[in-house]
């Protein structure tokens, strides 16, 4: 399938993730109790990584990652700090339930589960586009206006959260999803939006769009600024119709038709 | 009184000297600029530019004497009245001109401008464009009204098809009254490359 987006690069996290990886090596090679202890830090900040996401995101499957990246700490201290034949019992039953969760968190990850929907957003959105006419601008655009009450757009708002779909924050008078919100502002609870792309709905049924700088070049050709922006909307706009007809999971299988790696982000 | 010699007269008129040398030119059947200089310990050339933007105005007259063959100027009060209307309607119809034109516009590509919106995120409120080369760019920060805001917070993207200036008011909801300040932002913004019509 031809993909409108260019191939993920390599993102700060994943940098971090192989000097960690690297380290872990080197130290295991020069002294396995302190590579153990290294190892135990690690897994314990994706834990608290895993927990925060879980947090902001109302995803219960990172609550199985939460669980499993702690088991892993655990089980990584007993190892440096604790002789393994003295404590034998209790090394078995942390290892198991270690395993388990490791396992579940696998198979979600495979079932797309705990998957950051960013890249499809943007490439479903790209996906009607032919046109290619740069028209890049820092301007939103009001792409359409559809009736809905308070409380439906909250669901919906809790819905594409869950989903891993986009964020959502709520400003003055308005919900703004932020789509490929970095990592670091994920973790500080920031709620700083503008630069990013984002689709806000405001309580007047107004729909607005903005597509930032560095989402627009994540394509491979400089596609009809204008029409990808509507297109972003309409996306949006036709998932809360499908969630109000009660038929989210249709959300989720437009998302997996795309049948895009399940771990990059970019 | 057009806008001009109202600002020429405004200018003048408001200077320190201005009352002394009106009274001097009602108290003198006419006078010469070095004869009002000396009796106000002015410099000259000062007098005399004061003179001639007022006989420029038609509030002086003045009438070129010989002194041994050396040609001067005696300025005499035309009117002890000076009326100064200004009328602005014709500023207003430039604008109602330009208005009625068919241009169709929209956001030219690669502007270089940077537009931030309102907290409510529903009009544009300043606009940020670079001026200059080099080391010399500046950064020029022009705030808007909200008809204005709302206004370019519709403008066609560049990729767009480009519309009318009637048009995107309809779309923006902006009313007919606020066509100038429109007009009048359109106008800076094409004059800086954000804006291109055809």
């Amino acid at each position: 399938m031809y993909r409108k987006l260019k191939s993920p690069i390599l993102t700060a996290e994943g940098i971090i993730g192989i000097v960690a990886l690297v380290v872990f090596i080197v130290l295991l090679v020069l002294s396995y109790k302190i590579a153990m202890a290294f190892g135990a830090l690690i897994t314990l900040t994706a834990a608290i990584i895993s927990l925060i996401i879980l947090l902001r995101t109302h995803n219960a499957y990172f609550s199985v990652s939460v669980i499993g990246q702690l088991l892993a700490s655990c089980f990584l201290f007993g190892i440096a700090l604790y002789d393994i034949n003295t404590y034998r019992n209790w090394f078995i039953g942390i290892a198991g339930l270690m395993v388990l969760f490791m396992t579940l968190m696998v198979i979600f990850s495979f079932q797309r589960k705990m998957k950051w929907r960013s890249r499809e957003m943007l490439e479903l959105a790209a996906l009607p586009i032919n046109e290619i006419k740069n028209g890049l601008t820092t301007r939103p655009m009001q792409t359409g206006k559809m009736d809905y009450s308070l409380e439906e757009l909250q669901d919906f708002s809790s819905f594409i959260r869950k989903k891993l779909i986009a964020i959502p924050v709520k400003d003055q008078n308005r919900i703004v999803f932020v789509i490929n919100i970095p990592l670091g502002r994920l973790l500080a609870f920031s709620g700083k939006y503008k630069d990013r792309s984002w689709v806000a709905f405001d309580h007047d049924g107004n729909v607005t769009v903005n597509i930032s700088q560095t989402d627009y070049f994540m394509y491979k050709d400089l596609l009809s600024f204008d029409k990808l922006c509507r297109s972003l909307g309409d996306l949006f706009i036709g998932f809360m119709e499908q969630y109000r007809r009660g038929e989210g999971s249709r959300v989720i299988e437009q998302l997996n038709s795309l049948q895009m790696n399940i771990i990059t982000e970019g | 009184m057009d806008f001009k010699r109202a600002a020429i007269l405004g200018s003048y008129i408001s200077k320190d000297y201005a009352e002394d040398l009106f009274r001097l030119l009602v108290t003198y059947q006419d006078i010469s600029a070095s004869e009002a200089a000396s009796r106000l310990n002015l410099h000259i050339k000062t007098v005399q530019d004061f003179l001639e933007a007022m006989a420029s105005l038609d509030i002086l007259s003045k009438k070129e004497v010989l002194e041994k063959k050396r040609p001067y100027y005696r300025y005499a009060l035309n009117t002890r009245y000076i009326d100064m209307k200004i009328d602005l309607n014709p500023l207003f119809n430039i604008k109602q001109q330009e208005s009625k034109s068919t241009k169709k516009i929209r956001e030219r590509s690669n502007a270089g401008v940077r537009f931030s919106t309102s907290r409510d995120g529903q009009y544009i409120s300043h606009v940020a464009l670079w001026i200059g080369k080099g080391r010399d760019r500046k950064e020029r920060r022009i705030n808007l009204s909200i008809p204005q805001g709302k206004f370019l917070f519709h403008l066609p993207f560049p990729s767009a098809e480009p519309m009318s200036v009637e048009d995107i008011m309809e779309k923006a909801d902006v009313n007919e009254t606020h066509r100038s300040e429109v007009l009048d932002i359109v106008k800076v913004l094409v004059e800086y490359g954000v804006i291109e019509s055809q």
